[in-house]
């Protein structure tokens, strides 16, 4: 393929993922200077290696492949030693029992009326260890399938299954803690009857 | 797998339900057991404010981290890295 035309296909099928490329890049980092530093990174070695892509996959899918092991090099001090020796779907399911249990006795009914969700979602979410935000970024947020994520992360689907659960348990979790700091709800488990943010 | 009995959604208990919690919310149950849960949750009034919530907050996840537009200068940026490296579009 012509230089010329290989850098247009890379404009209009790479490039254009930026704006998803940046998010996901900010949900890995947490830190908008370093994102903008990995996205391009991530450009770098991916017109670098545009000549072994395969037309027809997924370029985005791709891209955030590139980036999180971009991120991992960056960062591969503190978060790589996180835990992962219980991910597995069936203690995941336990402990979500557990949780279910505190969330239900909680009075979470109406939490999300109550508060600003989307900082503390986000505040929520940048909490949760980056293996396990990774997933739901992937799932949740870009809407890849189990089997994409898989692909990105490297990793079993069942992997993904059970990072997934448990993304999303620690960010209910995070939740209830922020809740309860704000008073809105009760450590002891009932609802406060005058907060309303 | 979860039984039905006369075509009915199989009665489940809490503990059950909060196991298939996220595959239900993901549809990844088969359809004998997403009714189960769907029966259990309709019913029992501690499990569907946890499902809702659990629900809620997958469904506002996306709007809580928004695609940032304006990604004018970063993109100058890489296409400024990109032609030092023979890109030509």
């Amino acid at each position: 393929m012509p230089d010329a035309l290989r850098d247009a296909t890379f404009d209009t099928e790479v490039l254009a993922a930026l704006p998803h490329l940046l998010r996901f890049a900010r949900s890995l980092a947490r830190d908008d200077a370093l994102a903008d530093d990995l996205v391009q990174e991530t450009y770098l070695r991916a017109y670098r290696s545009w000549a072994t892509f395969k037309p027809g996959h997924d370029a985005r899918r791709w891209l955030f492949t590139i980036c999180r092991n971009v991120f991992l090099r960056h960062r591969e001090r503190e978060e790589r030693v996180v835990d992962t020796s219980g991910e597995d779907a069936q203690l995941e399911s336990l402990a979500a029992v557990v949780e279910h249990a505190s969330a239900t006795r909680s009075g979470l009914g109406d939490l999300l009326d109550r508060i600003d969700v989307a900082p503390a979602i986000r505040a929520a979410l940048a909490a949760v260890p980056e293996v396990y935000r990774t997933a739901a970024i992937l799932v949740d947020v870009e809407g890849e399938s189990y089997e994409g994520a898989a692909e990105v992360l490297g990793v079993p689907v069942g992997t993904v299954r059970s990072r997934l659960f448990r993304a999303r348990r620690l960010l209910q979790q995070s939740l209830y803690t922020h809740a309860v700091d704000a008073g809105i709800i009760r450590a002891t488990g009932t609802t406060e009857s005058g907060g309303t943010r | 797998m979860i039984a039905t009995q006369e075509g009915q959604p199989a009665m489940i208990d809490c503990r059950t339900a909060a196991l298939a919690l996220y595959d239900f919310l993901d549809g990844h149950l088969a359809d004998a057991t997403m009714a189960s849960v769907q029966h259990h949750v309709d019913f029992c009034a501690e499990c569907a404010p946890h499902f809702d919530f659990a629900r809620r907050i997958m469904a506002l996840l996306p709007s809580s981290l928004p695609i940032d537009a304006s990604t004018t200068a970063l993109s100058a940026r890489i296409i400024e890295s990109l032609r030092a490296e023979g890109f030509q579009a």
